[in-house]
């Protein structure tokens, strides 16, 4: 029997976002564009009064009200990518200030994912490695719906523009996009570089591996403990440190080579299927789509850091055979895996 | 600009006197009809128009700066307003046909009105003229103010993207050869973090400006992204063209910039890259362009 998952994670209508991070940072940019704060505001439930105070906490489905009220008073296409310039390191408080003082990618990765809760609460950074490259993946952690283009534009833009800063570097990143290249296509060129593809199986991030443990300048390798720590203590004082369809998402992944069912997975959780359906609902989300999503990157990952053929993959998902294994796989990506890998 | 209220305007005060003493006068004379006389289609109609007038002359004042050609516009709106409202009161109050001066309140207005608007708009035509020969290396003969850039007063990339067209097919007709140079600021993201996003935009705002002072009056500038410009050059050849963009290159170097707040000097450069316009159409011919400034960026001469 698996141990039952005690608190849950934050979701789409959970107070887990300050009102004086990543909003302030887009209010700020919208408002230095001229726009009328009292329209840009309407129906978030937030006064500008919220921001100088910095105490007020907002759910995420409040930050994504304020994203597309944004979208549409500043009617630019660069508005993600201007917002993302300036959403890190931040003044996220401790967890800003390590990322100031991170010594290599390596370092600034981990930070970013370990503390995703802090520095993007709506969209979570995964990341992994085989021998020639690194990979971070991004993926929507509370049901952004609409805004995800979006969002991912902006989280993309700032780590690029974050890392290119602390690294003074330039280096070759390769983008991969699950949606059709969009028409504002310069601003990806111009913001993200030139390596781009569009209609892929993942919003995905690629660089060579010899740039992960490279030395960065102006790097504290002692300082930075200090901020790990208080951003640890930072941590722990949120609602919790990730969202409930990231826990999904792993609790899913841990258990993919078993037979996986509604009934099983809420029992997990500690909740009825009712209820674990009406969660998922709200998060514009299915079961099914869940455990879609979380073999696709399984297979995916096997494929691209395990090396593993189509043979072995089907093995390790417990497909009987592969005729099965091709019509799910079809099913996850629309393409045959034999034309994928 | 600053936008003002129709409301405020003492277009709108005087306005509303006028049909005032117009209503006071033609109701003194006249009297009420009965409600079974009374022709709705009219009002409906004849009240619409006066709405419809009510809003070109709000929108007029409140897009355009004042002055002559604004007044006159006005002025004539005005009158217009005045003897249709006049009309729809007509509907409601019967005049003694022995009367004649109170056909004057409805008809004399309107052939002043059209002398004031026709003065307007052959003044608003000159105007035109004048502000389109300062727009010249930024529109080229062909407006959409839809595409222009929302920082910076030139057109973006989808603007670029149309201009490119026509250009294509007109250089291709008369056999010219068309350039385009692409203007790329290093180390932008340093500037924005080091000085602030507000002043990276104003230095934006002057890069664009400083561009422009070095083109001539047949070439067109865009803001294609962020801190990237494309010039389009008509008639060019390929050393004309280099030579520009070197022009292009300098000026952006010896462009002595102070901050706004601390009076601190920023150093910036760009890298230019120039192409022809060969067989290609316009989407793949701004990719290749784009492809050659990260080659540029990529050589170690032009590394951060």
């Amino acid at each position: 029997m698996t141990p039952l998952i005690k608190t849950l994670g934050y979701e789409i209508d959970t107070a887990c976002i300050a009102t004086h991070h990543q909003p302030a940072v887009l209010v700020e940019f919208a408002l230095s564009r001229e726009v009328d704060s009292r329209q840009l505001l309407r129906s978030t439930r937030i006064q500008l009064e919220d921001f100088r105070l910095a105490e007020k906490r907002i759910s995420p489905d409040q930050y994504l009200t304020l994203i597309s009220n944004c979208r549409k008073l500043v009617n630019a296409d660069d508005t993600s990518f201007l917002y993302g310039q300036r959403l890190w390191p931040g003044c996220f408080g401790a967890a800003s200030q390590a990322l100031q003082l991170v010594s290599n990618l390596r370092q600034a990765i981990e930070i970013i994912c370990e503390f995703h809760a802090i520095l993007s609460p709506v969209f979570t950074p995964r990341f992994y490695a085989n021998e020639q490259e690194l990979f971070i993946f991004w993926q929507d952690a509370t049901g952004s719906d609409e805004q995800q283009q979006f969002l991912l534009e902006t989280h993309m833009t700032a780590f690029i523009s974050m890392v290119s800063w602390l690294s003074k570097e330039k280096m070759p990143w390769h983008f991969e996009f699950t949606y059709p290249e969009p028409t504002y296509i310069e601003q990806y060129w111009v913001n993200l570089g030139q390596d781009l593809a569009f209609n892929q199986q993942m919003n995905c991030m690629r660089l060579p591996i010899e740039f992960l443990d490279k030395p960065w300048p102006n790097a504290s390798q002692l300082s930075i403990h200090g901020a790990l720590k208080e951003t640890q203590k930072q941590l722990l004082s949120l609602h919790s440190s990730q969202s409930f369809i990231d826990q999904l998402y792993d609790y899913i992944q841990t258990h993919i080579r078993q037979p996986l069912n509604l009934e099983k997975v809420s029992a997990a959780f500690g909740i009825s299927p009712a209820s674990m359906k009406r969660k998922l609902k709200k998060h514009h989300t299915t079961f099914q789509q869940q455990i879609d999503l979380a073999r696709k990157n399984t297979a995916l990952y096997l494929f691209q850091v395990k090396h593993f053929n189509n043979q072995q993959i089907a093995e390790y998902l417990r497909f009987n055979d592969m005729n099965n294994y091709r019509r799910a796989f079809k099913r996850w990506t629309g393409l045959s895996p034999y034309t994928l890998f | 600009m600053k936008k003002r209220a129709f409301l405020q305007t003492y277009y709108s005060y005087g306005l509303a006197i006028a049909i005032g003493i117009g209503l006071l006068i033609i109701s003194v004379w006249g009297d009420l009809k009965p409600t079974v006389e009374i022709s709705w289609l009219d009002v409906f109609s004849e009240g619409g128009m006066v709405i419809l007038a009510l809003f070109w002359l709000a929108l007029l004042l409140r897009s355009r700066p004042a002055g002559r050609v604004t007044q006159l516009l006005a002025l004539g709106l005005c009158a217009i307003v005045f003897s249709w409202s006049m009309d729809v009161a007509d509907e409601f109050i019967r005049m003694p046909s022995t009367l004649i001066w109170h056909n004057w309140l409805e008809s004399l207005p309107i052939p002043i009105a059209l002398v004031l608007l026709s003065i307007g708009i052959y003044h608003w035509h000159q105007e035109e003229i004048a502000i389109s020969a300062q727009m010249v290396k930024r529109e080229r003969y062909f407006r959409e103010h839809r595409l222009f850039d929302k920082l910076i007063p030139v057109g973006g990339a989808a603007y670029l993207k149309k201009q490119l067209k026509l250009s294509l097919a007109e250089s291709k007709k008369l056999q010219q050869p068309l350039a385009l140079i692409a203007v790329d600021l290093d180390n932008f993201n340093m500037i924005n973090r080091r000085y602030g996003a507000e002043e990276s935009d104003h230095i934006l705002q002057l890069i664009c400006q400083l561009l422009l002072l070095n083109l001539r009056d047949e070439d067109l500038i865009c803001r294609l992204a962020g801190d990237r410009f494309v010039v389009l050059l008509h008639n060019t050849s390929e050393n004309e063209a280099q030579q520009m963009s070197m022009d292009l290159q300098n000026a952006v170097a010896s462009f002595a910039y102070r901050t706004r707040e601390h009076h601190q000097r920023v150093f910036l450069s760009a890298t230019v890259v120039t192409t022809m316009a060969r067989t290609d159409d316009s989407d793949s011919l701004i990719k290749r362009l784009n492809l050659e400034i990260s080659k540029t960026r990529q050589q170690p001469s032009n590394a951060i």
